[in-house]
């Protein structure tokens, strides 16, 4: 899953030579994105290379810093190393990447890779000390999960100061002496942050929808006839691909307006709604019906698999509501699939 | 109701005030300004907006903050 890095460097275009420094040669970067930068966000918001989306760690430069110059440290994820070097625009400083294998900060701390052992070893086999004549390391605020400023402190004399949720307030923060508002450091979950993330749920739930339509056309064909697959096949796959819009794009998307906080709550009158809408469209038959139940627990179980995708569910709550959920979900899929298995031949 | 509440009750989150001796990390890490600083020791604002994330038990110096962290 983590290639080592023999693979293509993906800063070649980005590296503005390099920086001689008291450890050595230091690669310097610019602050432009270029349309390959771009594209290659795009492409793992849709899971392309998803996991192969990682630079070399190690020591950067931006501008022309010296020993003076602030500190950043960030994860070897490219986007997350993109954001930051974008965002230091304005200042000279020195970027400390992480080896974070691949992942964003975030999660990463979650994990304990971006973590306090990782940011020690950095700081001492990169020989921080002797590059910068201060002992500050600007850390982002998220990386906190995995970082214990203190132990970092004590085993290598710099201080950790946590800098703002947000790369694009790195600038404002250095400007302001290393000063975060409270907006700098609350998490949001705006709409637009939210449907950052449903392509990937949808690319992910592609799989089975194509799974699951070549299974109905089989079985359809084989233990009914043909006709009744080309009947019903526009139906059978246009509604299943609608549930699946339905759970991976409309529920982000409607989040905080869904009844309840529970993400099951949301998710059933979601799936209730779609299951009326859908009926009343198609014609309220007992097949059509029968069809929604099953799309109702699809929709169902999409939304509460979208707890694991947010910057605010705890883990407690999810395990609560997922646990309470399952016989619903059961229900609504076995009463839906008999249905199916007793109304298809008649096409009723 | 804030736009990131979750469900109510269940985060678990353990905070000893008597410990504290106001270094103020809990309230600059946490994603959701669950703490505040208030006379030089630390406060509680919202339990119910604590995602269990960690940061404030990995930073506390005195391990005044217990938190059952996941991975996220």
């Amino acid at each position: 899953m983590y290639e080592e890095v023999s693979g293509p460097d993906l800063l070649r275009a980005q590296k503005r030579g390099t920086l001689t420094t008291p450890i050595g040669e230091v690669h310097v970067v610019d602050t432009q994105w270029r349309v390959q930068d771009i594209a290659g966000h795009m492409g793992v918001r849709f899971g392309y290379r998803r996991y192969r989306y990682h630079i070399e760690p190690g020591i950067y430069a931006v501008g022309e810093p010296d020993e003076t110059s602030v500190v950043i440290a960030t994860a070897n994820y490219k986007p997350s190393f993109d954001h930051v070097r974008k965002n230091v625009e304005g200042h000279h400083a020195w970027i400390l990447v992480l080896d974070t294998h691949g992942i964003n900060v975030w999660c990463a701390a979650g994990k304990g890779t971006f973590g306090t052992g990782e940011l020690i070893r950095m700081i001492q086999t990169r020989n921080l000390d002797q590059l910068v004549s201060h002992r500050k390391i600007i850390v982002p605020q998220l990386g906190a999960p995995g970082i214990s400023a203190v132990q970092v402190q004590r085993q290598t004399g710099f201080t950790v100061v946590y800098g703002p949720v947000r790369a694009r307030d790195i600038s404002a923060f250095i400007s302001a002496d290393f000063l975060a508002s409270e907006t700098m450091r609350d998490v949001t979950f705006t709409f637009t942050e939210r449907m950052a993330l449903a392509p990937l749920e949808w690319v992910h739930g592609l799989k089975y929808y194509v799974l699951f339509i070549l299974l109905w056309i089989a079985a359809v064909w084989f233990l009914i006839d043909k006709q009744t697959v080309v009947d019903q096949l526009p139906f059978v796959m246009g509604t299943y691909m609608g549930a699946l819009l339905v759970g991976t794009a409309l529920f982000p998307a409607l989040l905080p307006w869904l009844p309840g906080r529970a993400f099951s709550v949301k998710g059933l009158s979601l799936a209730i709604a779609w299951m009326l809408c859908m009926t009343l469209i198609t014609g309220a038959t007992l097949l059509t019906t029968a069809h929604g139940l099953l799309q109702c627990a699809i929709i169902l179980f999409l939304s509460l698999n979208f707890t694991g995708s947010t910057t605010f569910t705890s883990l407690s709550g999810v395990k609560l509501e997922t646990a309470r959920s399952i016989p619903m979900m059961a229900l609504l899929a076995l009463v839906g699939m008999i249905g199916i298995v007793i109304t298809t031949k008649g096409g009723i | 109701m804030k736009p990131t509440a979750y469900i109510s009750g269940v985060a678990q989150l353990v905070y000893l005030p008597e410990k504290c001796v106001g270094c103020g990390l809990c309230a600059i890490v946490c994603p959701h300004r669950v703490f505040a600083m208030e006379g030089g020791k630390a406060v509680l604002r919202n339990k119910d907006l604590c995602m269990e994330c960690g940061a404030c038990e990995r930073n506390c110096p005195v391990g005044a903050i217990q938190v059952r962290s996941g991975v996220g």
